[in-house]
C-alpha cells in the first residue's frame, strides 16, 4: 500500500525525465514501426486524386511557429501529390509567421519544375482575419496588390486565371486556431458557404475532434491532423519526410501517458480502498448513533466539486 | 458626444448591416459597397498588428529606465526587437538573415514552449486525470482508446483500438461536439447582432 | 555522434533547452531566451505588418485607388489609445473592425453552423450510428438550454448530453496529447540528431 501512496506524491520532474527518455530514445534508435492508413487520410487523399489536373488550389498557412511541426509536413506531403497532378498552387498567411513557412513548403515544388508566378505564388499576409479572406474570396487582386516576393499580383500568370474563389478547385487551411488569425470555422464559412469551393484542412491534433463535425457533414471534404496524418500521407504519395520519422517517438510517449493515467488510476483505487470500512459506512448512515471523530472519518469529509455522485 | 458615442454605433451598423444584406440579397451596389468595407476593414486591421508591438515596447522600455538599464530581460527583448525589424527592412524578409532569426530563434523556441505541454499533460495525466465519476470515466476512456488508436504501437497492442477510435471520432465525438458547436453559434449570433445594433459598444472602446 | 558546427543549429538547439530548463526549475536561462523569443516574434510581427501594409494599402494607392486614405488614417486612429485626450477616437476604427467582423461571421455562421449542422445530423436515419449522432447532438444541446428551470426529463436528457460531450473531450484530449507531443518531438529531433548528431 505503502508504494501507491509514494508514487502519488512522486516529483513530477521524474514524470519530465520518463517523458523525455520516451521521446529521446526512439528518436535515436528507431524502431520503424509500420504506419497503417487511416480512413480521414485515405478520404482526403482520394478527394484530392479526383481534382482536375492542372486546376488552381488556394492553400491557407494559418499557424505560427509552435505547431510548425505539425502542420508544415501535412502542406509538404499535400504538394508533392498536388505536383504529380501539375495543379497549380497559391498560397496565402494569416499569421505573421505563415508566408515564410509556405516559402519553406513550397520549396519541395521545384523538383517538379515548377516555376513561380506560373505555377505558384506566395502570397503572403493579410491582415483582418475572416473580412479580408472574404474580400479575398470576392475579388484576390482586391486585397493583395503585391506577393510575398515584391511581385506585382496582377502581372502573374497565375493570377490571371483567378478572379474570385470559385476559380479554385480546392481550398485548404493549415490551421492551428482562430487567434490572431483566420479559423477553420471562418474558411468553412468564406470557402464552402459563400463560394461553393470544396475545402480540406489540415490541423492540429488539438482541433482535430472539435472539426470532425464539418467532416460529417461533409462541409469539409477531409481531414489531416497533425504528424501522424502528415506521416500517413507520406506513405500514400510515397515521399518519407519528417512525419514518418517521429511516428516511433509518437508511439511510446503515447504509451507512457496511458501507462500515467491507468497507474494513477489504480493508486487512487488502491490508497482510496481502506478508509471504506464497515463501520465508516455504518457511521455515516443517516438516523446512526455511533461517534465518529469528524476530520478522522474520510467519508465525512466534504465532497469536492465533480466528486462521487455528481 | 455624437462622435464620441452615436458615431461608433452606426459606423458598426452600417458595417455590419451592409455586408448581411449583401450576402442574402443580389443587389449589385450594396455588393460593391460591402466589398469596399470589406477591402477598408483589412486595411485598418494592418494598423492593429502595430499595436502589440507597441504595448511590448512601452512595457519593457519602462522596465529598463526604472532598473536604470540593469533589466538585461527587457534589454535583451528590445534588442532583439530591433535587430528583427533592421534585418526584416533593410535586408528583406526573403534574406538569409531574417530566415536566420526566424528558422533559429522564433521557430524553436515557439514549439518548444509549445510542446512544454506535453510535459505538463504527462504528469496531468497521472495526478489528476482520475476516474472519479461517470463524466470523468467516459472522458478518461476515450481520451486513453484515441492516444492507442493514434499510434502504430497503440494498434499494436490493442488492435481494436483503431476502429473504435474512428468510431469514437466519427460518431460519439461529432455528436457531443456537434451540440457545443449549434450552441456556441446561437450565442455567437446573439453577441454579434448586439454588437451591430450597438448593444455592445464596450466591445469598442463605448460605455 | 557528429556535433553540428553551424552556428544556427546551436543557436536553435540552446534556445529549445533553455525553454526546456524550467521543468527543472524557473531560471535566468529560461527567462532570457523567452524574452528573446518575445522580441523576435513581435520584430516579426512589425516586418510583416509593414509587408501587409504595403501590398494591401500603400501600392494599390501609390497606383491610383486614392480612396484608400480614408482607411489609412481611420487605421491610425487607433493609436490614439495611447493619448489620454484623444483616445476616444480609437472607437472608430474599433467600431468599423468590430462592426464589419460581426456582419461577416454572423452572416455565415447561420448556414455552416447551424443549418448545415442540424441538416447533416438528420440524414441516413437508417444507421445506427446516425442515430447516435442524432441524439448525442440533441441530448448535448439540451444541456444548453439555459432559459428554463431542468425538469425530470430534460435532466436526464442534459445528463446523457454531458455524457457525449466527456466522449468528445476525452477525443479532443487524445487528440491534444498527439499535437503537444509531436510538437516535443520536433524539438528532440532538432535537438539530438541536427545538433548533436547522434
Amino acid at each position: 500500500m505503502d508504494i501507491f501512496e509514494k508514487l502519488q506524491n512522486l516529483d513530477k520532474r521524474v514524470f519530465y525525465i520518463l517523458m523525455a527518455l520516451a521521446i529521446a530514445i526512439p528518436t535515436i534508435n528507431p524502431i520503424g514501426l509500420p504506419i497503417d492508413i487511416t480512413k480521414p487520410v485515405k478520404d482526403t487523399f482520394d478527394f484530392v486524386q479526383s481534382l482536375p489536373d492542372g486546376s488552381q488550389v488556394l492553400i491557407g498557412f494559418d499557424y505560427e511557429p509552435g505547431d510548425e511541426i505539425d502542420l508544415s509536413p501535412i502542406a509538404e506531403a499535400i504538394f508533392h501529390q498536388l505536383a504529380s497532378k501539375s495543379i497549380k498552387i497559391v498560397a496565402l498567411a494569416s499569421y505573421p509567421a505563415g508566408p515564410t513557412f509556405a516559402e519553406e513548403c513550397l520549396e519541395v515544388l521545384e523538383e517538379y519544375g515548377y516555376k513561380y508566378g506560373e505555377d505558384y505564388v506566395n502570397l503572403g499576409h493579410y491582415a483582418g482575419g475572416e473580412p479580408t479572406l472574404a474580400a479575398f474570396a470576392n475579388d484576390p487582386l482586391s486585397i493583395f496588390a503585391r506577393d510575398w516576393r515584391g511581385n506585382d499580383v496582377s502581372s502573374l500568370a497565375i493570377m490571371k486565371q483567378v478572379s474570385s474563389m470559385k476559380d479554385f478547385s480546392m481550398a485548404m487551411t493549415l490551421n492551428d486556431g482562430p487567434t490572431g488569425g483566420t479559423g477553420t470555422h471562418e474558411w468553412v464559412r468564406q470557402a464552402v458557404m459563400a463560394h461553393g469551393t470544396p475545402l480540406i484542412m489540415g490541423v492540429t491534433g488539438v482541433m482535430a475532434a472539435s472539426n470532425q463535425t464539418y467532416v460529417q457533414s461533409g462541409q469539409c471534404k477531409g481531414i489531416l491532423a497533425g504528424l501522424r496524418a502528415a506521416a500517413e500521407y507520406e506513405k500514400l504519395t510515397g515521399k518519407k519526410g519528417t512525419g514518418t520519422v517521429g511516428m516511433d517517438a509518437q508511439s511510446i510517449a503515447h504509451i507512457l501517458i496511458v501507462a500515467f493515467v491507468v497507474l494513477g488510476n489504480i493508486g487512487m483505487f488502491v490508497v482510496r480502498r481502506p478508509r471504506v470500512q464497515p463501520a465508516s459506512i455504518s457511521a455515516s448512515k443517516p438516523g446512526s448513533n455511533s461517534p465518529s471523530k469528524p476530520g478522522s472519518d474520510p467519508s465525512s469529509k466534504p465532497v469536492t466539486p465533480g466528486g462521487e455522485g455528481k | 458626444m455624437f462622435a464620441k458615442k452615436t458615431l461608433p454605433t452606426i459606423i458598426a451598423f452600417v458595417c455590419g448591416v451592409t455586408v448581411v444584406i449583401a450576402y442574402f440579397f443580389n443587389i449589385p451596389f450594396i455588393q460593391a459597397r460591402a466589398q469596399d468595407i470589406l477591402k477598408w476593414q483589412s486595411v485598418i486591421a494592418v494598423f492593429a498588428l502595430g499595436l502589440g508591438a507597441v504595448n511590448i515596447i512601452r512595457i519593457h522600455v519602462n522596465n529598463v529606465q526604472r532598473s536604470q538599464n540593469r533589466n538585461l530581460y527587457s534589454l535583451a527583448l528590445l534588442l532583439t526587437f530591433a535587430i528583427t525589424i533592421l534585418v526584416g527592412v533593410f535586408a528583406g524578409q526573403n534574406s538569409d538573415a531574417y530566415k536566420f532569426i526566424f528558422d533559429y530563434i522564433n521557430v524553436p523556441t515557439g514549439s518548444a514552449i509549445f510542446s512544454l505541454l506535453a510535459f505538463y499533460i504527462g504528469t496531468a495525466a497521472y495526478r489528476a486525470f482520475r476516474a472519479k465519476n461517470a463524466e470523468a470515466a467516459i472522458l478518461l476512456l476515450t481520451g486513453c482508446i484515441v492516444m492507442l488508436g493514434r499510434v502504430p504501437l497503440g494498434a499494436k497492442i490493442l488492435p481494436v483500438s483503431v476502429p473504435l477510435t474512428n468510431w469514437i471520432m466519427s460518431v460519439l465525438n461529432v455528436g457531443g461536439q456537434r451540440g457545443v458547436m449549434i450552441a456556441g453559434a446561437i450565442g455567437f449570433i446573439a453577441v454579434s447582432l448586439r454588437i451591430i445594433v450597438g448593444l455592445e459598444r464596450r466591445s469598442y472602446g463605448g460605455e | 555522434m557528429k556535433i553540428s558546427t553551424e552556428i544556427g543549429v546551436w543557436i536553435g538547439a540552446l534556445s529549445a533547452i533553455g525553454i526546456y530548463s524550467v521543468l527543472i526549475k524557473d531560471n535566468p536561462f529560461y527567462r532570457m531566451v523567452e524574452h528573446i523569443f518575445v522580441g523576435a516574434s513581435a520584430g516579426i510581427a512589425v516586418v510583416v505588418g509593414l509587408n501587409t501594409f504595403n501590398n494591401t494599402a500603400w501600392s494599390p494607392m501609390v497606383q491610383g485607388k486614392y480612396s484608400l486614405i480614408i482607411p489609412m488614417l481611420t487605421g491610425l486612429l487607433l493609436y490614439t489609445r495611447y493619448f489620454q485626450k484623444f483616445s476616444w477616437l480609437n472607437r472608430i476604427p474599433l467600431s468599423f473592425l468590430m462592426g464589419t467582423g460581426a456582419g461577416v461571421a454572423m452572416r455565415g455562421a447561420v448556414e455552416s453552423q447551424i443549418v448545415g449542422q442540424i441538416s447533416a445530423t438528420m440524414v441516413n436515419l437508417n444507421k445506427l450510428d446516425s442515430w447516435i449522432v442524432f441524439l448525442g447532438t440533441g441530448f448535448s444541446l439540451s444541456y444548453f438550454f439555459l432559459t428554463y428551470k431542468t425538469g425530470k426529463v430534460t435532466g436526464y436528457t442534459s445528463r446523457i448530453g454531458r455524457y457525449f460531450m466527456m466522449a468528445a473531450f476525452g477525443a479532443a484530449f487524445g487528440n491534444t496529447v498527439m499535437g503537444r507531443v509531436s510538437a516535443a518531438i520536433g524539438r528532440f529531433q532538432f535537438i539530438l540528431l541536427k545538433w548533436l548528431g547522434l
